[in-house]
């Protein structure tokens, strides 16, 4: 296991932000969708045998022509006011031990680049309703960036949502990427799009949350960002889960209370969404799963 | 250009020898013990038992399995087991195992540390694929190859080569990590009746043993392979005879007439059932 930089791009002092996949993959298609508006370059990855399984072979008549995993890889910007290293994961280890043996490979090609600060982007799931605008939640991994924090548009902290008091728990390279950084005493912020609870099993990307987390990275990066095309994505998303919603009531055996709570997500001005017990969300986590599983299976 | 690397952390007791056998640049065969028709299994069960049926090594199970419990498999109790064995008259190295549920990279690269310390030549592995030839067809072989030195040396022996796009076997996987080593491999993958495919075909293995003999030069005994694919044929002659509907759906394959999907599921719960009837 280990990197592999195909240049060594001239970049003064950059950031990085970094993209895995995750729920509704909305810190991939946000880092994916700025590096290309930004036209950033290729110029390393992090070589993915050990990390991942493979996902294709490409066998032609007998020869293993091609092995095709998973990629990390790293791209160059140079922004108008910083030079920045986007690096999007297409997948993270689902080995507690590799996932940390990759965050710490992210953290020593940033050291070798001299990168000053790290961003990770993923996804905040909450309470909100897919008609809602997503916030962001920003965490930090020192005090000292809170004061730039609450700068941020449409930004909170995790003091600043209902009933968690500052606390919770970030999983996956997201949150990780963060610790780490802080034990190399580099300054890192993860920010998170918010995704309703309900979708957090969705097969299918949530724009909207990328939407927001990368309104936010272009005003820090003051770079303009053309978001018309993920915004037209996002719109077909919504449509798609109010479909979802709308054939779901029509269920036959689903438990009254639980139609009554889609009846509410299908509805939003009828009545104020929460707060809902953690029974009832388990309740309509497992009704929408279904659902969704049943969707796959048939486009599968 | 500038790179990192990482030596995998292995545990250095991820190897239980009971000896360290002494060959010469051997070959190394894998046979894993869940596949098509068994021949992985069949093709493994038959070089270990020629090979003395000792095994020198095994793999520690406790990285790569589950290891809460056991699992129960025809009223007995299994467990995970990745043993090597060696047959010094034929220069052989062999590797019976089940595949690992975790950490495939990490256990296929052991297997390849070993191999490097014995510094193999070669290394086979035998799976069977899904057919829809009937049972009364040679079962053809196709080869996947990790280079084309290696694809070369075998044209005599595995003139077709299997086309896949999608995800890759553990056998694949093998012979690609082989390949970046720079140790040369090959994969025999032999057919097997779609309806022989959830049991062991003997016939199968019979021609896939034949084949890797022929392939590494070595001479076996194989009487009883011989025995057990005659036996297989005289059992599903029988059925076809007791049976007008299997035999009439086996003789319309055989007449390159292909068979819907719940014909071939009939054909093959008819076929089982009969298996399980006869014992």
């Amino acid at each position: 296991m280990g990197f592999r930089l195909y240049c060594e791009p001239d970049l003064n002092q950059p950031i990085m932000i970094c993209g895995w996949s995750g729920i509704g993959k909305v810190g991939l298609v946000a880092i994916n969708t700025i590096r290309r508006l930004a036209k950033a370059e290729p110029f390393g990855e992090i070589e993915p045998e050990g990390f991942f399984e493979p996902s294709r072979a490409l066998i032609v008549n007998g020869l293993i022509e091609d092995m095709r995993f998973p990629a990390t890889r790293f791209y160059a910007f140079h922004g108008p006011i910083q030079d920045v290293v986007f690096l999007v994961g297409e997948q993270q280890p689902s080995d507690p031990h590799k996932t940390y043996e990759m965050a710490e490979m992210v953290l020593e090609v940033a050291d070798m680049l001299g990168c000053r600060r790290i961003y990770t982007a993923g996804a905040g799931v909450t309470t909100i309703h897919h008609t809602n605008k997503p916030k962001v939640w920003a965490v930090p991994n020192s005090l000292d960036l809170i004061p730039e924090i609450r700068e941020y548009r449409n930004t909170i902290l995790m003091s600043e949502i209902r009933d968690w008091q500052g606390e919770g728990a970030i999983t996956g390279l997201n949150g990780l990427l963060l610790g780490v950084a802080r034990s190399r005493e580099v300054e890192a912020i993860c920010l998170m799009g918010e995704v309703p609870y309900y979708l957090q099993g969705a097969p299918w990307p949530y724009p909207k949350a990328s939407i927001s987390v990368l309104e936010v990275l272009g005003e820090i990066l003051h770079v303009p960002l053309d978001l018309r095309e993920l915004q037209e994505t996002a719109e077909k998303v919504e449509a798609n889960i109010d479909q979802v919603l709308d054939a779901l009531v029509t269920v036959d055996e689903l438990p009254e209370q639980v139609r009554e709570e889609m009846e509410i997500l299908r509805h939003p001005r009828r009545a104020d969404l929460g707060p809902i017990t953690e029974a009832e969300q388990k309740d309509i986590l497992e009704h929408i799963d279904e659902i969704f599983k049943d969707n796959s299976d048939k486009e599968a | 250009m500038r790179s990192s690397k990482t030596t995998p952390t292995r545990k250095p007791e991820v190897f239980r020898f009971t000896s360290q056998p002494r060959l010469e640049k051997p070959s190394l065969i894998v046979g894993w013990m869940k596949d098509i028709g068994d021949v992985s299994r069949g093709v493994a069960d038959f070089l270990a038992g020629a090979a003395g049926g000792h095994s020198f090594c095994q793999i520690e199970p406790t990285d790569f399995f589950s290891v809460g419990g056991v699992a129960v498999e025809s009223n007995i109790a299994t467990f995970p087991q990745s043993r090597f064995f060696h047959d010094d008259h034929r220069n052989l190295l062999l590797l019976r195992s089940d595949e690992p549920q975790s950490r495939r990279y990490e256990f296929l690269n052991a297997v390849l540390d070993l191999a490097e310390h014995y510094k193999v030549e070669s290394v086979y592995t035998v799976d069977g694929i899904v057919s829809m030839i009937p049972h009364t067809f040679d079962r053809r072989v196709f080869g996947v190859f990790n280079g084309t030195d290696v694809q070369r040396r075998l044209k005599g022996h595995l003139p077709a080569g299997l086309r896949w796009h999608g995800t890759p076997h553990m056998s694949t996987y093998l012979l690609w990590l082989a390949g970046r080593r720079g140790l040369q491999a090959a994969g025999l993958w032999i057919e097997v009746p779609f309806y022989l495919s959830d049991r062991q075909d003997a016939q199968a293995v019979r021609s896939a043993a034949s084949l890797l003999g022929g392939i590494v030069g070595w001479d076996y005994e194989t009487q009883e392979l011989d025995r057990r694919a005659a036996e297989q044929e005289e059992m599903l002659a029988h059925l076809r005879h007791e049976d007008l509907e299997i035999d009439a759906r086996i003789q319309r394959l055989e007449e390159g007439e292909p068979l819907d999907d719940d014909e071939q599921v009939e054909l093959t719960e008819a076929i089982q059932g009969a298996f399980r009837r006869h014992g």
